[in-house]
């Protein structure tokens, strides 16, 4: 019997898994770059919600819409301040990957420095929380659960709408395929990219200002999460943002309960490992199907294509 | 309309365009000649803005826009019609006809649209449809289409009849010259079918290693003893 608990943390997780990921792939595909500091967008949203709630004693939840500007500021700053000016002068693709690596380095010692500096002030111990107290129940149900999966059901429905109807999705759309046509129909390219950044880096905050309702908070959470972020944009396929949300759940749910049965047969010691599943199943995509679930989706499609387009010749001849 | 001085270009670091000098007056065709490799493309990216400008200038409408961004120019009422990827091959034909409608307002994007599919009433069919699903010379009229609803005042073609039956390719250069026209445009022609270009075309420039080696009446070129030969194929009249 599986433990209510568990189906708890593991759909939690997945949420907000997913939330990271969408937005890992949109940035991925839009400024053709993976973000590694995107994780660190969540570690912000994590320390505002020990802001929010321990330091300033208020609802937890007040922190979200907080952890959504404040994220998406330092999104707009990464993007314009580092990756816009390395650009500028001249800098590969490979050297703003870095930069990346850099900007999560940095922002990760940022927030060490931030949880020294609270200890004193919030008279609690600013490493490791968790404010799963502080948290609403309903019908049973925890709040974060609830919330969480309503906050994810407006982002997939408003992403969606966006990127199908309107003519910025739509221009979004086409910078991700070729960014000098559409620069040349009018799209301000540039423009375009920073919204993205603060669009996705906003999101990623939200999903870490609800972490600490649920899982331990601490500076290192957005290292760690971003193992589970890369693993699960591969396995979607890194070219579209309903891969990604497939790919999230998968890896989400397979972590939680994967540790949770390894830990059952070989002891608890087993859970300090609990990254080797992502990483496994990172590995084992990158050999078999490299292109992902989208890339599987798709040869399916192309298959049954050809299948009909054989029976439509076949019927005229 | 558009005057290009001493223009030199390329990309990074290598130099492609050298002192290319430029003029299309207002309602004008002009044609761009040249073999394989000379730069044309390069030229017309260079006035777009898509490539490294070292030196020179491009005035459109009488104002300096060598350091406008693409967008800005096509807000401007520049246009380029590149000559391959010219179309979003992973948006539908409908999606594709509303990028190319970008700076406009709903009303007058409606007019227009309906204007390009009654031009090209096949996309009627189709435009739902992903553009990869579509043939080459199906993506070359949809780029037409396109062409057909941007808003500009200059538009650039490069061989816009480079995948298309020869009936086709004819219809497609009636079109330019409709659009010149009709809607009062003026046009830069790149194209490969030179003969059949310097017929619709007023005046050409000819383009070698990034060079202008000549410039005149298209009906000059069409006739020049050398030159015709060289570079165009163009057999004696
Ligand atoms: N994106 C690019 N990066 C680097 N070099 C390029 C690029 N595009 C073209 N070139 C080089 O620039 C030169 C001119 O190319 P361009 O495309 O302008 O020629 P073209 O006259 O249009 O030829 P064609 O008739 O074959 O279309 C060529 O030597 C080509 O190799
Ligand atoms: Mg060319």
């Amino acid at each position: 019997m599986i433990p209510l608990a568990l189906i708890e943390d593991a759909l939690v997780y997945a949420n907000l898994l997913l939330m990271l990921t969408v937005g890992f792939t949109l940035t991925y595909l839009i400024a053709k770059i993976p973000n590694f500091a995107h994780g660190e967008f969540a570690g912000i949203g994590v320390y505002i919600t020990f802001t929010v709630a321990q330091v300033w004693k208020s609802n937890p939840y007040l922190a979200v819409p907080l952890a959504f500007i404040i994220s998406a500021f330092s999104g707009a700053l990464i993007y314009n301040g580092v990756l816009r000016t390395l650009k500028r002068f001249g800098g590969t693709m490979i050297s703003l990957t870095i930069s990346t690596l850099a900007m999560q380095i940095m922002i990760s010692a940022l927030l060490n420095i931030y949880a020294d500096y609270l200890y004193p002030i919030a008279g609690a111990y600013s490493r490791l929380f968790l404010f799963r107290h502080l948290d609403f129940e309903f019908i049973g149900l925890p709040g974060v659960l609830i919330v969480s999966t309503i906050f994810l059901l407006t982002l997939i429905t408003f992403l969606h709408l966006m990127l199908t109807r309107t003519r910025f999705g739509i221009s979004l759309r086409a910078v991700v395929e070729d960014s000098s046509l559409a620069s040349i129909l009018g799209v301000n390219v540039e423009l375009a990219c920073t919204i993205s950044w603060m669009l996705t880096a906003g999101i990623a905050g939200v999903a870490g200002s609800l972490l600490p309702l649920w899982f331990q908070g601490h500076p290192y959470t957005g290292s760690m999460l971003l193992t589970s972020v890369f693993a699960a944009s591969i396995l979607g396929g890194l070219s579209s943002i309903y891969g990604a949300m497939i790919g999230a759940y998968i890896i989400g749910l397979t972590e939680i309960f994967g540790t949770y049965l390894l830990a059952q047969t070989f002891g608890a010691q087993l859970t300090a490992y609990r990254s080797l599943i992502p990483l496994t199943i990172l590995c084992i995509v990158l050999l078999i199907f490299p292109r992902g679930i989208t890339g599987l989706i798709e040869d399916l499609q192309a298959r049954r294509a050809s299948k009909a387009m054989v029976k439509i010749r076949g019927e005229g001849s | 309309m558009i005057e290009v001085y001493d223009l030199n270009a390329g990309y990074g670091k290598l130099h492609i365009l050298y002192d290319v000098k430029l003029k299309v007056n207002d309602n004008e065709i002009v044609t761009v000649l040249g073999p394989n490799g000379s730069g044309k493309s390069t030229l017309l990216k260079t006035i777009m803005g898509l490539t490294t400008i070292y030196g020179g200038k491009i005035i459109f409408d009488g104002k300096d826009v060598t350091k406008l961004r693409p967008d800005e120019k096509a807000k401007l009422g520049l246009a380029y019609i590149p000559q391959i990827g010219n179309v979003f091959t992973n948006l539908t034909v409908k999606e594709n006809l509303i990028m190319a409608g970008l700076t406009l307002d709903k009303s007058e994007f409606n007019d227009r649209l309906e204007y390009a599919l009654s031009v090209f009433p096949f996309l009627k069919a189709c435009l739902d449809r992903k553009v990869k699903t579509l043939s080459g010379g199906e993506r070359q009229m949809l780029s037409m289409a396109m062409a057909l609803i941007m808003k500009s005042k200059f538009i650039m073609f490069d061989e816009p009849t480079g995948n298309l039956a020869p009936k086709i390719a004819t219809e497609v250069l009636n079109k330019i010259i409709e659009l010149r026209e009709q809607s009062k445009l003026t046009i830069l022609l790149v194209e490969q079918a030179a003969r059949k270009a310097l017929e619709v075309s007023d005046r050409a420039y000819l383009l070698v290693s990034g060079r202008v080696i000549y410039e005149g009446s298209s009906k000059e070129l069409l006739e020049h003893p050398e030159l015709g030969k060289l570079y165009l194929g163009v057999k004696k009249l």
